[in-house]
């Protein structure tokens, strides 16, 4: 059986992915590139004798590198060398497609064309002659319909037939003045003797791109400089890199000229008037504020049921494996499974209803063309931060759970920006600490005041995570000029196909990444709260709770909570508070379970709720500081994991881990403080 | 004059465009590039502005659209 490497390639939004998809079905593997967050799909497709192995590269609009995907793609190409490069090209646009197509035809690759969505173009009066396109253009062009899968059949038959007789890679034919200064270059490259495809690189040169300069000797950096220069002067323009540009925009238009008919006057789309509607300064803020608030209910009005669901059946888990041992039981793996992986581990995958929910309702969002749309209209609030509109959609995810808005914030090219966006997503609240905010305001807050209390919580979260975002724009990660240059591609409805594989794809993550750590932090965990077990002589006179008391104390848990003590006690804490927010470390409403643990020996008798045992405790200075500091202190550890993945370094975790905690400290202690004096 | 300040609906030929070499690439491999021929979409005097050119429609930030000369048509 031969193998043939293919690169499924074009600009976004031209019906790559969905080309993609429809030929290899579910025979395909998602991945990261090496050192960069961007999806790497593979799949393959057998035919007769052959195995096409298909590599989706992502949606690009040249190969200047100018964000991760154009690296990925640059260096795929140059350095995997497919034998065959499918360039997706949407039909009704062919003129601005073409650039790419023009960069692939520099580097040498053989490339056939797949005009995508003949049948939309065509109603918009658009009509392509693809045996003159291909004339012109000196590769195969085939029509289709990637949607209904047509024109596949002859896409795999040319891809096999191009395998088994290679086609010449036609010249693209620059102007004499331009050809004379690209061979000029050419030459030095070719006397060092350190490249392949010599005339890509020329031309790489005079776009202005500097890649290739560090491989070469001082003495060829100054001859290079020098034809520039010789260049600029003969043309007359400082921006020299607009002349190559150009050269390649008239080439194109000739192109299209004698290969596509246009029989209809351009009218307004459907798209258009929406966009009227969408991004009108009137309308556009609130409709973006409905369309998320019904994402929410989506993933928690549906989700929590469903959550909930999950949940019972953990219990249900717990409650079966537990009825293998006699009942009180000692045995440490009954203990190891029921009280520590089962409710460990399930209390994670008990969101994933809202988690898989959530990545749903962003791969609607993508698929319809409404996030870019969101990126524009939030754009100029968030560019005060220091970042860009793509930043809001995964910071309000972050409303929801970090695990999924860290992922989400992929979306982001920049890489300032998109770190500066993880850095500061676990500010905002996240579901997870709900529970903890419900329990502290409803004991110690009257009943009018709690609504407000708990809208202020979540509205200071998100101030801070800005205020954060523009303090670390302006230091740590100030990174290069980066304005908002964002395609704005027509509305469409999306199939329920690719939402379910795009949200498969990336809810596996979830389930993967979060789940290995999470599993390795609840034995931790489970650990240290069981061992070292403690004797207790006389143990008829005590109460079980009074034991649980005991025993507990005398963990390694407890014992580093009475190690903490002295750290908490500047925000009106204890030992057991110092324990409740370390276990939270694992899942953060743990930290309401570890206090339930740690309060249940107070007096079984009278049945008191856990919050008013803690009103006799604490005060209620103290109780505001336990609240922020669990709004602003570091997250949990699967939002650790999830910012260690996607940045692909220990460094910024850490720093987030290090950093948030001393910030919540400190105004924990500050609050503490300032509240006592005046209560 | 820039194409921050074109209105609603002005059609224009952009003149020159002041960028560095890695963003002037991306809006040329856009389409965005001298003598393109662009139509504003959406100025509304904050925030970005949206324009279409050869039936591709592109937002650009207000800072980068202040960098952009074009002459009407």
């Amino acid at each position: 059986m031969k193998t043939i490497k293919v690169a499924v390639a074009g600009n976004p939004n031209v019906g790559k992915s969905t080309l993609f998809n429809l030929l290899t079905g579910i025979n395909q593997h998602v991945g990261n590139y090496p050192g960069v967050t961007v999806e790497k799909k593979e799949g393959i497709v057998k035919l007769d004798n052959y195995q096409i192995q298909l590599i989706d590269l992502p949606g690009i609009y040249s190969m200047n590198s100018f964000s991760p995907e154009e690296e990925v793609s640059r260096k795929f190409i140059v350095e995997e060398k497919p034998d065959l490069i499918i360039d997706v090209v949407d039909a009704s646009n062919i003129q601005k497609n073409l650039y790419l197509t023009l960069q692939f035809l520099e580097m040498k690759v053989p490339v056939l064309m797949f005009l995508n969505m003949v049948d939309v173009a065509e109603k918009k009066g658009i009509f392509i002659d693809e045996k003159k396109l291909s004339k012109e253009i000196g590769i195969p062009v085939l029509k289709g319909v990637a949607k209904k899968k047509k024109g596949f059949k002859e896409l795999l038959d040319k891809v096999i037939e191009i395998y088994e007789h290679p086609i010449d890679v036609p010249d693209i034919p620059y102007s004499q003045k331009m050809e004379k200064f690209v061979s000029e270059i050419s030459e030095i490259l070719k006397k060092s003797k350190k490249f392949h495809r010599i005339k890509w690189r020329a031309i790489r040169f005079l776009e202005g791109g500097k890649q290739d300069s560090k491989f070469l000797c001082d003495e060829d950096n100054k001859k290079i400089e020098a034809i520039i220069e010789k260049l600029k002067s003969t043309e007359n323009v400082e921006t020299y890199p607009m002349l190559i540009v150009q050269e390649r925009y008239h080439l194109i238009k000739r192109v299209v000229e004698k290969s596509c008919k246009r029989n209809k006057e351009k009218k307004a789309t459907l798209s258009d008037k929406l966009d009227k509607k969408f991004l009108s300064s009137f309308f556009a803020i609130p409709i973006f504020f409905l369309v998320m608030l019904t994402i929410f209910q989506i993933v928690f009005w549906i989700g929590n049921p469903l959550s909930e669901l999950f949940a019972s059946f953990f219990d249900f888990l717990a409650n079966f494996i537990a009825g293998f041992w006699q009942e009180g039981s000692q045995s440490l793996i009954k203990s190891l499974i029921v009280d520590g992986i089962i409710p460990g581990v399930g209390g994670v995958l008990a969101y994933t209803p809202n988690i898989f929910l959530m990545f749903f309702s962003i791969a609607v969002l993508e698929e319809s063309g409404y996030m870019s749309r969101i990126a524009v209209i939030m754009d100029k609030y968030m560019t005060k931060a220091g970042l860009s509109g793509k930043s809001v959609v995964p910071m309000m995810l972050g409303f929801g759970c970090s695990v999924p808005a860290v992922m989400a914030a992929r979306i982001i090219e920049n890489r300032w920006e998109r770190l500066a966006t993880i850095m500061v997503i676990p500010f905002i609240s996240c579901g997870a600490r709900l529970p903890i905010y419900i329990l502290l305001i409803s004991a110690f807050v009257p009943l009018s005041w709690q609504g407000a209390i708990l809208w202020g919580i979540y509205l200071l979260g998100a101030f801070a995570s800005l205020i954060v975002a523009w303090f670390l724009r302006k230091t740590m990660l100030k990174g290069e000029e980066n304005p908002l240059i964002i395609e704005l591609p027509d509305y469409a409805t999306p199939t329920m196909r690719s939402l379910v594989l795009l949200t498969w794809q990336r809810g596996k993550h979830f389930l993967e990444k979060a789940g290995t750590v999470i599993f390795a932090v609840t034995v931790i965990l489970w650990v240290f709260n069981t061992f070292p077990k403690t004797d207790i002589p006389n143990k008829t006179n005590l109460t079980q709770a009074q034991i649980q008391k005991i025993e507990s104390e005398n963990t390694v848990m407890g014992r580093i909570g009475k190690v903490l003590e002295p750290v908490f006690k500047p925000m009106g804490g204890d030992w057991k508070i110092a324990d409740s927010f370390l276990a939270s470390i694992a899942a953060k409403e743990v930290f309401v379970s570890q206090l339930g643990i740690l309060f249940s020996e107070e007096n079984n008798a009278d049945n008191k709720s856990l919050g008013t045992k803690l009103k006799q405790v604490y005060s209620f200075p103290a109780a505001i500081a336990f609240i922020l500091f669990m709004l602003f202190s570091s997250p949990c550890m699967a939002t650790f994991a999830a910012v260690k993945a996607e940045t692909n370094s220990w460094k910024w975790p850490i720093i987030q881990f290090i950093g948030m905690n001393l910030i919540a400290y400190g105004i924990a202690v500050f609050a503490f403080k300032t509240l006592s004096l005046f209560l | 004059m820039f194409l921050s300040e074109l209105k609603i609906g002005q059609t224009a030929t952009i003149k020159a465009m002041n960028a560095c070499v890695t963003i002037y690439n991306r809006l040329a491999s856009m389409g965005i590039s001298e003598n393109s021929k662009i139509t504003v979409i959406q100025n509304s005097g904050r925030g970005p502005v949206i324009i279409e050119s050869d039936g591709r429609k592109i937002a650009l930030g207000r800072g980068m659209s202040m960098k952009i000369n074009v002459e009407v048509v």
